[in-house]
């Protein structure tokens, strides 16, 4: 009876002996088994075949020669054969790894900049213990929106906090200068002129423990003793030139605000990382404003709070102690409520009133880190379909390599080291394109230029990029292809498996719907921002320069600003000109509640106030519709007031003539109504009209507004600057201008809204780039597969037209669904949108006709290149063939 | 270009040639052992065929596969010229010595 030899020995041998002398050496340990289980029984032999088998393996892997080994490495990786096979379609790979580099640059950039928007405030050492305290007064108007949640808080409220809640370590208050000052400058030590120098805060002498700005120079208590003054390097800099930083400790510097004050310098800190989310260029001692009775106010919610908690753990907790502390101080019916907000959570999900600086938007980030998965996405498809398509061409070669021996897994490997091989290809392209032209690109894609640790993140997804997109892009043709019998693979051109051409179907919709939906999109944007900046918005800012106005604090200042108003008055190209507390295209800090003087309360009565002269309505060519304009006298009565349209609505006047004459109250002081002027946006379309009103005031305003003449045509920017720097450096030359077109300045505030079109635009052109490419390097081979069905219909007569439209056609389905589906995503994205804007257009079918337009287009092109090339082939040289 | 030659691959080399055509590694082993007694294992015969081959003095082809060897073929060996040279050298280098050696050291023992 013939025994088996033990299985695992067996297998052990055929795993590790080389292929070329399993087979003899298989048999004679077979033989020899088969005998001793005779002589010997068979668990000796069963042994003695185990002890035979290692023995084996010993002498058989080992003994061959080096130059085998090195054979053995160069097959394995397939690299010789990958690379052949990869020039043999240089063409075609050479465009699909551009596509998929210009998918990897555009990926990398957007992660580059949502990692850094995430990380901001993560330099500080306590980052996890830092909170800010923010103030709700609890007010909501009528239409249920609550616009009194404060990122800011009331001067009282630290040392209450610290009093009242265990988990709260200490707390630092600091309060923007500009908040106590109209204004802000300082005399530069140098030349002895003043300029602007806004951007800095009165802190206590625990900022700088709480928060980790590192001090450069200097030490010891900082900022407890009023008078005292820490600044940054690059305002040391500025302040006492390149060299002289060293010795700034000590030194004083005369800030000019409604009086002239010499500070001490006792530090000098690095500049605010540009991931912080305030920034300061000097910290005044808050000790310089204190007062008991500031100490004491419960009111003035304009100062920040930030408490630094005892671990990471006791948020939770010191929030719920916060509504404790304020029954304490507002009493136990107040409306008034405290809330927590980490740190780190500040730059991206705060928006309240009064934040510190321009904060970014978690929505924007999630965005856009959505746009870089689907462009990666949609590289990948190319990628895949591409290797797909290829793969089609090469069923033969796989027919004969199995028949002349490969493995399955040899296969697999060869498809596998060739995906790897063109994706690191692409890796390297765009590694050079991401270090070359970083800043352009970034620029092109609207992202914001980053300055911090730009490479940071580049490793990452390369390596991700490489791995998992090979995977995907190889292994999918490998496993299929690699199943097929050669007999079968030899005798077809061409080879149909339900999951392969199941999946060269679907891969292409989803880009078609991605470009249609972005294309759509972007359209839609373009209309919606042409629309805001082409409307009538009531108001001319055309030819009209606002002059921020320096600080008064003595006679002479005065004079000297008088002379500068007169001089520009008279200035022959000057129109009128205006003082006011605000300017279009800024929102308008003063606001309250009007009554009739007789009548029941009304509700949701804010109106917003401009202090301001009779020549505002004039220099903004404003209509006066009822009444009349301010008389430049003053009145010494009642202060006169202008509403607008919008207002007298509020104040249910029946009509403007009504208004006329009447005393209302506003903030519960009586004001005389003198006339109704024609509503306008004093702000952009995003925001609704407000009510509004203007306060004829005597005293000096924030801004001054000079309207030139248009009556020879218009001026042009640099007449204008000239005629104003002129006038100015006559009567105030110590003073630096600070000066803004008015349409520039109103035209600012539709940046954020542009940007966001031209992300988007540019993601659609990304996309339709991809898709074209995706589309034309696949046809390629889908058409080469039908060279003789097109050879076929030549000699029965088609012509070139014929045939092209035979192809495009067999693409529309694929048009129209992924239109019906992008259309669907691009509609509610964008009603989405919309809903943001007080000013809308509607979205309309046509909307839709443009990207439908442009996949068409996309087909043609892609597709037409190479039917044309077809067509040109002779047909008697395609057909002779069989 | 000349190799030394182990002890047991003469041994090898020579029941090759004396099983010649039908040599390989089962039947040399088993007839190396019935002809000296000793106790041999395939793994050495193994060793011996492939420096053999390595060396020139064997060379090798599939034979027909048997029933017993569970349908693998064998690989047959054959020497070659080379290898009979050598082993008439190894011979003759005997045969050399053997003159040299004094009578009466044969004869004493």
């Amino acid at each position: 009876m013939r025994r088996t030899p033990p299985i695992i020995a067996l297998r052990l041998l055929r795993t590790f002996v080389h292929v070329h002398y399993l087979e003899e050496l298989e048999g004679d340990l077979e033989e020899v088994f088969q005998s001793n289980t005779l002589s010997k029984g068979l668990r000796v032999a069963q042994f003695l075949y185990w002890v035979h088998v290692l023995r084996a393996m010993r002498i058989y892997p080992v003994k061959r020669h080096p130059s085998d080994i090195m054979h053995e490495i160069k097959n394995l990786l397939f690299l010789k054969l990958a690379a052949r096979s990869i020039w043999k379609r240089k063409g075609t790979h050479l465009i699909n790894a551009f596509g998929v580099t210009a998918a990897l640059v555009s990926f990398m950039l957007i992660l580059n900049f949502t990692t850094y928007e995430q990380s901001f405030d993560e330099f500080h050492e306590h980052a996890d213990r830092i909170a800010r305290i923010g103030f709700d007064w609890g007010e909501v108007s009528v239409d249920g929106k609550n616009e009194s949640i404060y990122a800011s808080n009331v001067p009282a409220m630290g040392k209450l906090l610290v009093a009242g809640i265990p988990e709260i370590e200490t707390q630092t208050t600091f309060v923007p200068v500009m908040t106590i000052k109209k204004s802000c400058h300082v005399r530069s030590p140098q030349t002895g002129s003043v300029f602007s120098a806004e951007k800095g805060l009165y802190a206590d002498d625990q900022f700088l423990s709480v928060f980790s700005f590192p001090t450069l120079l200097g030490g010891g208590k900082l900022l407890s003793d009023p008078y005292t003054v820490v600044i940054t390097s690059s305002f040391a800099r500025k302040l006492f030139g390149e060299s002289a930083i060293d010795g700034a400790i000590g030194r004083s510097v005369t800030f000019v605000t409604d009086k002239e004050e010499n500070y001490t310098i006792t530090a000098v800190l690095d500049d605010v990382p540009s991931n912080s989310h305030f920034t300061f260029d000097y910290l005044i001692s808050y000790e310089t404003i204190n007062s008991p009775r500031l100490e004491e106010n419960i009111y003035w919610s304009q100062f920040y709070c930030y408490v630094l908690l005892r671990d990471v753990s006791s948020a939770a907790s010191a929030a719920s102690k916060l509504s404790g502390v304020v029954t304490k101080v507002y009493g136990q019916d107040t409306r008034v409520s405290l809330f927590l907000q980490s740190l780190k959570d500040i730059h991206l999900n705060s928006n309240l009133r009064g934040e510190l600086g321009t904060t970014g938007s978690r929505s924007t980030v999630i965005l856009l880190t959505a746009v870089a998965y689907v462009v990666l996405l949609m590289g990948w498809i190319n990628f895949t379909t591409l290797f797909l398509a290829i793969a089609v061409e090469r069923v033969r070669e796989v027919g004969i390599k199995k028949v002349l021996g490969s493995t399955r897994l040899h296969l697999i490997i060869q498809f596998l080291s060739e995906a790897i091989m063109v994706n690191l290809l692409s890796c390297l392209f765009s590694v050079l394109v991401f270090l070359l032209a970083s800043s352009y690109v970034a620029s092109w894609l609207g992202l914001p230029h980053i300055s911090a640790e730009p490479y940071a993140n580049l490793a990452w997804p390369l390596g991700v990029f490489v791995v998992i997109g090979s995977l995907i892009a190889g292994a999918l043709p490998a496993c299929i292809l690699s199943s097929y019998k050669p007999i079968k693979a030899m005798g077809k051109q061409t080879l149909e498996l339900p999951l392969y051409s199941q999946l060269k179907q679907v891969l292409p919709y989803f880009q078609f719907t991605v470009c249609f939906a972005v294309v759509a999109s972007a359209g839609i944007m373009k209309r919606q921002l042409a629309f805001m900046q082409n409307a009538d918005i009531g108001i001319s800012t055309e030819q009209t320069i606002a002059i921020k106005l320096p600080p008064t604090n003595d006679d002479t200042g005065r004079l000297s600003f008088e002379g500068f108003r007169q001089r520009m008055r008279q200035s022959p190209t000057v129109d009128h000109v205006t003082l006011s507390s605000s300017i279009p295209g800024s929102r308008i800090n003063t606001s309250g509640g009007v009554q009739k003087i007789s009548g029941d309360a009304l509700e949701g009565n804010n109106v917003l106030n401009i202090y301001t002269d009779e020549n505002f309505v004039n220099t903004f060519g404003l209509k006066v519709l009822a009444g009349r304009n301010f008389q430049s006298t003053l009145s010494d009565t009642l202060p006169h007031v202008l509403l607008n349209e919008a207002a007298v609505r509020v104040l249910h006047f029946s009509s403007n003539e009504e208004a006329v004459g009447q005393s209302i109250l506003w903030q519960e002081n009586q004001v005389l109504v003198e006339g109704v002027f024609s509503n306008y946006n004093h702000l952009f379309l995003k925001e609704a009209l407000e009510p509004m009103m203007l306060t004829q005031a005597s005293m000096r305003q924030q801004f001054m507004c000079v309207k030139f003449t248009n009556v020879n045509g218009p001026l042009d920017d640099q007449e204008i600057l000239s005629t104003v720097k002129d006038a100015w450096s006559k009567e105030m030359p110590s003073i630096a201008l600070d000066y803004d077109f008015l349409d520039d300045h109103y035209g600012r505030q539709y940046d954020s809204i542009r940007r966001e079109r031209e992300v988007v635009q540019n993601f659609a052109t990304l996309s339709l780039i991809i898709c074209t490419i995706g589309l034309f390097s696949v046809s390629a081979y889908m058409i080469r597969n039908r060279f003789k069905e097109i050879a076929i219909r030549k000699v029965l007569g088609a012509t070139s037209e014929n045939v092209l439209a035979l192809f495009v056609r067999e693409k529309m389905p694929l048009v129209l669904i992924s239109s019906v589906a992008g259309a669907l995503i691009a509609y509610f994205l964008m009603l989405s949108w919309l809903r943001n804007f007080a000013y809308t257009i509607g979205i309309r079918l046509l909307d839709f006709s443009m990207p439908m337009l442009t996949l068409v287009g996309i087909v043609i092109v892609s597709i037409g290149y190479h039917v044309f090339n077809a067509l040109r082939v002779q047909p008697t040289n395609i057909l002779k063939n069989e | 270009m000349r190799t030394h030659v182990g002890e047991f691959e003469e041994l090898v080399l020579l029941t090759t040639g004396i099983l010649h055509p039908e040599g390989y590694a089962v039947n040399i082993g088993a007839e190396i052992e019935s002809q000296t007694g000793r106790s041999i294992t395939i793994s050495a015969v193994h060793t011996a065929l492939h420096r053999l081959e390595e060396k020139g003095y064997l060379e090798s082809y599939f034979g027909e596969a048997t029933e017993i060897r569970g349908g693998k073929r064998k690989r047959l060996f054959k020497i070659t010229h080379a290898g009979v040279q050598v082993l008439r050298e190894v011979r003759e280098l005997r045969n050399g010595l053997w003159q040299q050696l004094p009578k009466a050291i044969l004869k004493g023992i």
